[in-house]
């Protein structure tokens, strides 16, 4: 009984560091913000009280809805390109590849480089008038694709994501080749000796095993994307109008620029919510796919 | 034999599959060159010719961004707070992550300390402040570190679980009948075996605040106590920018972080590998 | 094992519930007693307390002899031009006060330098003195009586007097009350500037009338050269390009100055001129990608490398005009627009950009009003705004400027602006930060042709309404 409660004190001794700060300077200030959600307050001025007014508000915001779509696609596009290309990559690293190492520290290279950098290097890019993306695409043979692609509605928004999709794919193909140095090399082995091909060996063998990292790189790749901010801001300011702005850009420029406190907190709130419903959706997949 | 026997095929599966990994490195070493050679530009070059070797090199931004943005005080300012908030996170998260991964599982607080990953950092901009004024720690480093500290315990907690559930219960088991205390497991044992995990919540959480900017911005106010990352922001101008001096300031404060990377990364890959051996 | 699972739960509810209660009133209190044992180890943590306890001192005995800590904050970042010449005279200020001031110096670059300040604000922690901008931006400051009126500074200053700066100057720091609360710092003109020797090459005459503007382009598009180097991205520089032609329609200028006073801003004109503004994007006049070309550094690249034969811009970015560039400008009348009354050669925008601004808390505050008070007087000295007016800016007050030391190009301008109508723009007079917001994204809405001149005008509109309610 004694070496119970003794146990019992240990652990909560050990975990009482990390909980204290986790809870105080990230908790608390989440639930202000939760509070200053539901209120009006320009950032001056006291806090007036208004209920679920500023939700309310939101949900009828067109604006608010344009960003919660861009947002949504950037999941999509970010799930859809930097995990199998992480994946890929990581993969032609693995088998036998000279120059592994170094391949290895170059994708990672993108990762460290302040957004700010990228972006202004994208717009330089992209500029038609200085027109070097256009020119690669005449020299390949696409010269009907030329755009100006920042002041293309059509192309507005992919072409602000792309930088983003980019940067961060090193980071996955680190974790990703960790992963699949982790799987035990008999099971290759033995695979390919029963006559798998290597594909097949990939996708029944390599891939179940490492599906606790593939999760990791899941819910990075969602939670970064939901949080987006810098590559729009700096950008395009998330404009023309927020037709490039995520759920980030326009909480910032809410809140920040026009001093809305209120409203911006109510955007934060949904996108700790969405979070949320994300994760848990991707958990319970996970768990299904277990059983 | 076994390179006789390879089918021309496969051959050029190899030659395709170099010829892929090139091409990536280049688009992903471009950005980097990019940077490099921009710092030796004026705005004018970098418009008129933005992917050209410049002309005649402008060595004069690196001298102007390195007084500017005072690297040497900066610098150390950086250190300390990155420095800092690493030690104190990976004690922290790798406590934590033992007692909930090995001692007493609980997916409440699994799930609590997971909620962090998801909260915008722009949400925490105000109600920090708040919280450090009251604590009479406004435009202190120590706030810094302790916030650093703060946004990165989900993510860290996530790295470490992973890697601690990898640790076979064997080692406490063998280390309780020699009748160690669950502390000394944790200091004796389970802290060196764990070393790549915590090389791996390191270089990433370092990444995070090297480059942070806005929360520097809100919780420091003096320059003697800026960030090499603040430091380096103030050196855009209030209407036009010189990019070029920018980009000296971003090569100087991506040169840490690298060397950061490339003395870690045996230990990253083989945390990420060794988180993946499960108990 | 169950057991143990009830447990936790309870275990954290408690936690998050006892911290959580605090979050509301006093979030740090709680915290305190247990984190400051901890943090008061650090070198840092103790000089705070220092500092604390000095200027607690300090207030108990009111002026005495004791050092006060004062904040100062500037969007003078160190990649501004303006740093460079404020702080040498900043630091000599600092050496001669030593004795009884400890002042910090907090600089950031304009963007920055805001989302700071607006913390600061936000958690009650305003400098002491800062520079801040006028209008809709420090409206909701003013509201909440957080700055001082400078009549009082004024009255007390024995140095400094209002009848030294330009006359207007102070309107855009004018509330609604009729008091100001801010001391203009830098002014401004907006310039059209053509390329001489593209003019020349062409052998074309300087537009004077919107016809011949759109011929004169015809021939530049022709020849591969941009017309008219004006992007907008966030707003800039479309905003007070719009401004400007704005201006030249009847009733416009009434029109600019009532929006402060909740005139609308969805007028006939304003609908006119994102017309105009549609078909210059029509006829090839600006740059085709008018996001990326954007902002004060992309459009003014695109005319300094000679790509582009034409642009509007500012004296903050003069500095980024090449000498052989400034002498190779003429400055121009924009031509005169389709149905303009006003004749563009009379008049030229000119405003008050930003000023300082008095932590009214802290100006009453016995203990500290000496040292606001001087710190204020050094920073609108006359020696100061000269050793400024050399980064190119516009003075607000009136100061003897040695001409030798200013660039060709502000010769020009001044030059120029000598017999002209100053006029105001949207910028100065919108009376709240999001509406100069929507106008922005709008704007570059409309630049992109996304939206009509006349949802454009509505979508200001609605924000201007919707804060009337």
């Amino acid at each position: 009984m004694s070496s119970k409660k003794k146990e019992n004190l240990f652990a909560a001794g050990f975990l009482l560091p990390v909980f204290v700060i986790y809870t105080v300077f990230l908790f608390l200030p989440l639930v202000n913000t939760a509070f200053y959600s539901l209120t009006k307050w320009n950032g001056v001025t006291d806090k007036v009280f208004t209920g679920i007014k500023n939700y309310q508000e939101l949900f009828y915001n067109s604006d608010y809805w344009i960003t919660f779509r861009n947002t949504v696609k950037l999941v999509v596009i970010t799930l859809a390109i930097q995990i199998p290309v992480g994946l890929l990559l990581a993969y032609l690293l693995y088998i036998k590849t000279k120059g592994a190492k170094l391949f290895r520290t170059v994708f990672f290279l993108p990762v460290v480089i302040a957004p700010v950098a990228i972006s202004l290097m994208f717009s330089l890019f992209y500029n038609s008038e200085i027109g070097v993306f256009n020119r690669i695409l005449e020299m390949m043979g696409l010269g009907r694709f030329q755009t100006n692609w920042l002041s293309n509605t059509k192309t507005l928004l992919y072409a602000v994501m792309a930088p983003q999709v980019w940067q961060y794919i090193g980071l996955y193909v680190t974790i990703f080749l960790g992963a699949l140095q982790s799987v035990p090399e008999e099971l290759v082995e033995s695979a390919e000796i029963d006559g798998a091909g290597k594909i097949r060996t990939f996708f029944y063998v390599v891939l179940p095993q490492i599906t606790d990292f593939t999760n990791i790189c899941i819910i990075l790749c969602v939670t970064g994307s939901l949080k987006a901010f810098e590559h729009s801001w700096i950008m395009t300011g998330g404009g023309p109008g927020v037709r490039s702005a995520y759920l980030g850009v326009y909480m910032y420029k809410t809140a920040f620029v026009n001093s809305d406190f209120g409203t911006g907190s109510a955007i934060t709130m949904t996108i700790v919510a969405l979070s949320l419903v994300i994760t848990v959706l991707l958990k319970s997949i996970s768990a299904f796919r277990k059983e | 034999m076994g390179y006789f026997r390879r089918s021309w095929q496969s051959r050029i599966a190899v030659l395709c599959k170099y010829v892929f990994l090139i091409l990536a490195a280049v688009v992903c070493l471009y950005p980097f060159l990019w940077v490099v050679l921009s710092s030796l530009k004026d705005n004018s070059e970098i418009y008129r010719d933005p992917f050209g070797i410049p002309v005649s090199p402008m060595f004069e931004n690196y001298a102007k961004a390195w007084k500017g943005a005072e690297v040497g005080r900066n610098f150390l300012n950086s250190m300390t707070v990155c420095l800092a908030t690493l030690v104190i996170l990976v004690i922290i998260t790798a406590m934590g992550s033992y007692i909930l991964t090995r001692v007493k599982k609980s997916v409440i607080l699994d799930t609590y300390f997971s909620l962090g990953i998801m909260i915008p950092i722009h949400a925490l901009l105000i109600p920090s402040v708040l919280i450090f004024k009251n604590l009479h720690l406004t435009d202190n480093l120590l706030s810094l570190v302790i916030m650093y500290a703060a946004v990165n315990v989900s993510f860290s907690m996530f790295v470490m679980n992973g890697f601690m559930k990898g640790i076979p219960k064997e080692l406490d088991e063998a280390a309780t009948i020699d009748g160690c205390g669950k502390g000394q497991i944790f200091f004796r044992i389970i802290m060196p075996v764990a070393k790549p995990g915590i090389a791996t919540v390191a270089t990433l959480a370092f990444l995070n605040c090297w480059n942070d900017l806005l929360m520097g911005l809100v919780l420091i106010s003096s320059p003697q106590k800026k960030t090499l990352a603040l430091a380096i922001s103030a050196l855009k101008g209030s209407y036009a920018t010189q990019y070029g001096l920018l980009c000296a300031g971003f090569v100087i404060s991506i040169v840490p972080v690298m060397l950061m990377y490339l003395l870690f990364q045996k230990q990253v890959i083989a945390g990420m590998t060794a988180g993946a051996v499960k108990g | 094992m169950k057991k143990n699972h009830k447990k936790w739960p309870a275990l954290f509810m408690a936690a998050v519930l006892g911290t959580g209660l605090t979050a509301c009133g006093n979030a740090g209190t709680a915290v305190q007693d247990t984190e400051q044992p901890d943090t008061a180890q650090a070198d840092s943590g103790q000089k705070d307390t220092e500092q604390q306890n000095e200027a607690a001192e300090a207030e108990n005995d009111g002026s005495a002899g004791e050092k006060v800590s004062v904040v100062l904050a500037t969007n003078w970042g160190e990649g501004d031009a303006k740093y460079d010449y404020f702080y040498p005279l900043f630091e000599k200020f600092q050496e001669e006060h030593k004795d009884t001031m400890d002042i910090t110096l907090q600089t950031y670059s304009t963007e920055d330098y805001k989302t700071k300040i607006k913390t600061q604000t936000a958690s009650g922690d305003l400098p002491d003195v800062f520079t801040y901008w006028g209008g809709g931006m420090m409206k909701d400051m003013v509201d909440a009586g957080l700055l001082l009126n400078v009549d009082d500074y004024f009255a007390a200053s024995s140095d400094v007097k209002k009848e030294d700066f330009e006359d207007g100057a102070f309107a855009y720091y004018t509330s609604g009350d009729g008091n100001a609360y801010g001391i203009p710092i830098e002014s401004t003109r907006g310039i059209f500037i053509a390329n001489k020797s593209l003019f020349g090459q062409y052998d074309l005459a300087y537009p004077t009338t919107y016809e011949e503007l759109v011929e004169v382009s015809k021939v530049f598009r022709e020849n591969d050269i941009i017309p008219l180097a004006i992007g907008s991205n966030g707003g800039t520089p479309s905003e007070f390009f719009f401004s400007e032609l704005y201006n030249q329609y009847e009733g416009a200028a009434d029109e600019i100055s009532a929006l402060a006073g909740g005139g609308s801003f969805h007028t006939e004109n304003a609908v006119k001129v994102a017309e105009v503004i549609v078909d210059m994007i029509d006829q090839g006049m600006l740059p085709a990608d008018t996001m990326a070309n954007g902002g004060w550094t992309g459009s003014l690249q695109l005319y300094t490398d000679q790509k582009a034969a034409m642009t509007y811009t500012y004296p903050w970015n003069f500095e980024f005009i090449s000498e052989e560039m400034q002498e190779n400008s003429e400055i121009i009348p924009i031509p005169q627009l389709p149905g303009a009354t006003v004749d563009p050669s009379s008049i030229i925008s000119g405003f008050t950009v930003y000023g300082l601004v008095i932590n009214k808390q802290s100006f009453e505050d016995a203990a500290k009003h000496d040292a606001v008070l001087a710190l204020c007087d050094f920073l609108a000295s006359d020696e100061l705004t000269q050793e400024l007016t050399k980064s190119g800016m516009i003075p607000c007050k009136k100061v003897e400027v040695n001409a030798d030391e200013q660039k060709l190009i502000m010769h020009k301008t001044i030059d120029y602006a000598k017999d002209k109508t100053l006029v105001q723009v949207h910028y100065t007079t919108m009376p709240s930060a999001d509406a100069i917001t929507m106008m922005d994204s709008s704007l570059d809405e409309l630049f992109i042709k996304a939206i009509t001149p006349e949802e454009f005008a509505q979508k200001v509109q609605a924000v201007l309404d919707k804060n009337k309610e």
